[in-house]
This record gives C-alpha cells, structure tokens and sequence, in this order.
C-alpha cells in the first residue's frame, strides 16, 4: 500500500499543472465557458417558451421547474467532467511526442487521467459549484424550488464520479483513432455532437422513442450524463437508483479493458510504423 | 476584379486537388457537421411530440426557420473559415506580413488561403430542412421570390463574415481574439427559433448589437408570412452593408497598428 501511494504521488504534478494551465489561460477559459453559458441560455429560453406553449404544465414527468433544473444541471455535469484526453493522445500522436512518453518510466493511462482530475477538480471549482449556487438559490427564491436533498446529492456525487471514469475511459479509446485517422478535429466533433445528443445533454432520454431509448441503452452515453442528473433531481428512485449505479460501474469496468486492448494494439502498430 | 476572381479559381483548383487526397477526412467534416445541425432538429420534432406550437409557430415554420439560418453559415463557412485562423495564430505567429507584401488585397489573400469544404454539411442540411418545410408550409416559389431567397441568403452570408472579421481583427491588439470570436460566434444560435422567445434584452442584442437576428430569424418569417418584405429585404441588406463597412474599416484601422512580431 505504502508503496502504491508513493507510486502515485509521482502523477500529482500532472494534475496540478493541468490547473496551472487553466489559471495561465483564465481569461480565454472564462470567454470559452461564456460562450457555453450563452448556449445553455438558449435552451433554457427555448424550454420556457416550450412550457408556456403546452397545454399542461407537466411534459413527460418534467414540470417546467424541474426540466430548467434539468438543463443546468446537465451543463455542470458536463463541465465537470470535462474532457480533452483525446486531444492529447491526438495532439502527441501527431507531434510524435507519444513515442518519447512511451519510454518513460510512468503509465501512460494513469499520467492522462491525473490531468483529467486536475481539470476535473479546476472545473468543478471555477464553473460547477458557483452555478450550482447561483441555480439553487435563485430557484429557492423565485420559484420556491425546495433545495436537494442530502441524499440526492449524494448520490448525485457517486454517479459523477463514474461519469467522469467512464468519460475518460472512452475518451481514452476515441483518442487513441489518432494513430489511425489525421482529421481528429472534424472526427472529434462529430463524437462530441453525437454523445452530447445521445447522453440526453440536450433533451432527456426520456423523450426519445422507446426504441431509441431501448437502442442507446446498450452503449455507456445515458451513463455518462442522464444518470447523475435524473440522480440528481430523485427521478430514479430505490432499486432504479441503484441499477443506474450498477450500469454505471459496469461501464467503468468494461471501458477500462477495452482500453487496455485497444492501447495495446495501437502502440503495436506504432512500433512497425517507427520502424 | 477579374484578377482576383482567377486568383480564386486558382486557389480552389489547388486546394481540390489536395483535398482529393484525403477523402477520408471530407467525409469526417462533412458528416461531424450535418450531425450536428441533424441532432438541432431531431431535438426540434422531439418537442413538437409534445406541444401543438411553439409560441404560435408551428413545426414546419421553425422548421424552416432552423434550415434557413444554415445556409447563410455555411456560405460564410465555405469561403471565409481562414478568419478564424486570423484570430487564433496568424498575428502570434507573426505570419500576417506576407499578406502585406504581396500585391493583393490582404484580406482576400487570407480568406483565399483555405475553401473548407466542411461547410457542404451545413449547406445540405440547411438545402433539405428548408425545401421540406416549404413544401409542407406551401411556400410558392415565383421567379421573384427565388431571387429575394437568394438576396437574402448572400446577405446573411456577409452578416456572418462581417462579424467574424471585425472580432478576428482584435488579435492587431490582444494577438490571439479566438475565445472572443467563439464567444460571439455562440450567439448566433439565438437566430435559429423566432425572437418572441427571448426576453426584449437578448431580442435588441442579437437585432441592433450583434445582428445575428438578420442571418436567420428575420429574413426567413418573410417567407413563412410573419415579417413584411420591406423589414427583411432591406433590413438584412442593410444590415449587410452597414456591418460589413464597419467591420472593413476597422480592419484596415487594425493593420495600420499591426507591428510586426518579427525582428
């Protein structure tokens, strides 16, 4: 155990360099985060006009309250998880620094997922909880939203973490295309719109066809973002909370060896490509 | 102007044949674009499961509205992507002196310097979504009203551009304008569904400040019957023309303080 632990404290500047990064940078941080809020208020105008427009107050579960709460809880999610692996495995497949990381005496998983906390942790601080703030007591006050409860917060927390696991892991593995396919910013947009869309960033999967919804509950997106906020706002309840969980953790097991495969196999075909 | 409309040609014809070379990676822009406008409108038909109209307008009129803002993006996307580049590096990297040196008008030869055919992904989606929501809204189409689609289009087209150079010619003085630029590029998505949504404040934003109501919202209800013709014709055209100068003007301001990162 002892030594485990030293092992570890050798990734802890990788994580703490990923914050200084964002502090060297925070004024384009900050205009890149506004320019997201300014996408999160279009969507949160277009589900009030949505509300006023309907018949009933309530639309597949949602009242309007819960369904704003929906959309920004969704960003913070999506905020705190972050991302980005891929565009470093890209970035160093395409420079060629990856062949110098490889020879180096650290894991280069573990090294990626320690910059994938430290942006975690920055992220969460500087964006997440502020708007958590800002959304809690606003909706208190206005609205008379009553505050979470402990434990759906809690439970909120256990599933962002896997989110976040689960998040990295597969970005791990889109990463690693890079060795493959030169064009990773169009590739990568396409991933992003695609997981944005069927992780019910945008809308819940709850408003999907029962096919749809049948069909994308064999790939980890729901896990990724509709879990901690349906979570979140106590929509899955006893056993179903559970479950939730259980898919979660599957994912996280089951994205963690794929990696590894599809790791194992890119760094072979690197090898024939140095020649 | 003929010079400069071979150059073009020239500049194209080039960058085809390069592009010919990676299939691959067009067909990876062109579908991470029409993915991403296709994902905006299966959003779309999945509240409309739900709701009969949305503040009085129906399905196939936001619908309409939605195929009509891609199209003056994707024109601006197709030609004029490199500002972006100008915004990001081009200053940084000290790179913008060979514009200054070569007998051409600079702000052609940036834009010159890439034709991104990622855009066909917009203008496809855009091309389908409109005609289907026409045809279900029974929009006639005269030879007059063809020729006002177009107008209007071009002229949103320039909108676009027009705010893309003017927050990209920022970088003369803060050398890299990219977070900006992406911030107000962000507010366009405000132009796809009608202003009624939006509280007065985000309407005189996006209408007065930064017209980006003039690229989509206002000059597509002129079809739908909602907005007269003389608001849409000769309000995006204006707005066209006025943006546009503007941005011109402080373009060339801008390259008349550019210092050269060079030695």
């Amino acid at each position: 155990m002892e030594v485990s632990k030293r092992k570890l404290r050798v990734y802890i500047p990788f994580a703490k360099s990923e914050i200084q990064r964002a502090l060297a940078y925070r004024l384009s941080f900050f205009a890149f985060i506004l320019g997201d809020i300014l996408q999160v208020s279009v969507a949160f105008y277009l589900w009030n006009a949505i509300f006023n427009s309907s018949s009933g107050t309530i639309i597949n579960g949602f009242t309007k309250t819960q369904m704003l709460t929906y959309v920004v809880i969704s960003f913070i999610t999506v905020m705190s998880i972050g991302g980005g692996t891929e565009w470093i495995i890209g970035g160093e497949v395409q420079s060629g620094e990856i062949a110098i990381n490889l020879i180096r005496p650290i894991n280069y998983q573990i090294r990626l997922l320690f910059q994938a906390l430290g942006s975690l942790f920055w992220q969460t601080i500087a964006i997440s909880l502020p708007l958590w703030f800002m959304q809690t007591f606003v909706f208190y006050f206005t609205v008379g939203q009553p505050l979470p409860s402990l434990a759906n917060i809690g439970l909120y927390l256990i599933s962002l973490v896997m989110s976040f696991l689960i998040w990295f892991l597969f970005n791990f593995c889109f990463g690693l295309m890079a060795f493959y396919v030169t064009y990773m910013w169009g590739l990568n947009m396409l991933k992003e719109t695609l997981v944005r869309f069927l992780s019910g960033a945008i809308i819940p999967l709850m408003f999907f066809p029962i096919w749809l919804q049948k069909f994308i509950s064999f790939f980890p997106f729901g896990s990724i973002n509709y879990t901690p906020v349906m979570l979140y706002l106590g929509k899955f309840k006893g056993n179903d909370a559970l479950k939730a969980l259980g898919v979660q953790l599957l994912w996280v097991v089951l994205l963690f060896v794929l990696s590894n495969i599809l790791w194992k196999k890119a760094t072979k075909r690197l090898t024939i490509m140095g020649g | 102007m003929k010079k400069y409309i071979k150059l073009y040609g020239k500049f194209v014809s080039q960058y085809l044949k390069f592009m010919m070379q990676s299939k691959v990676n067009f067909f990876i822009g062109f579908f991470g674009f029409l993915t991403t406008q296709a994902t905006g409108i299966a959003f779309l038909y999945l509240v409309f499961q739900n709701i009969p109209s949305l503040n009085g307008w129906s399905y196939y009129e936001i619908l309409f509205i939605y195929g009509f803002a891609q199209l003056p993006r994707g024109i601006d996307h197709l030609f004029t992507d490199y500002i972006w580049m100008m915004g990001m590096r081009v200053v940084v990297r000290g790179e913008f002196d060979r514009y200054l040196l070569r007998p051409i008008n600079p702000l052609f030869h940036l834009i010159s310097e890439r034709f991104q055919p990622d855009a066909f992904g917009e203008l496809a989606v855009g091309t389908v979504i409109t005609s289907i929501a026409a045809a279900k809204l029974g929009i006639k189409l005269s030879f007059g009203k063809i020729i006002i689609f177009l107008v209007l289009i071009l002229a949103g087209a320039v909108i676009y551009t027009a705010i893309k150079l003017f927050f990209a010619t920022l970088a003369f003085w803060i050398k890299n304008s990219l977070p900006i630029m992406n911030l107000v590029y962000s507010m366009s998505d405000f132009a796809k569904y009608p202003n009624s949504i939006y509280s007065k404040f985000v309407q005189g934003v996006i209408t007065i400040i930064i017209p980006f109501a003039f690229t989509a919202f206002i000059p597509a209800s002129y079809f739908t019957g909602k907005t007269s013709l003389a608001l849409a014709l000769g309000g995006t055209v204006s707005v066209a023309i006025v943006s546009f100068s503007i941005a011109y003007a402080f373009w060339l301001y801008g390259i008349k303080s550019y210092e050269s990162a060079g030695n």
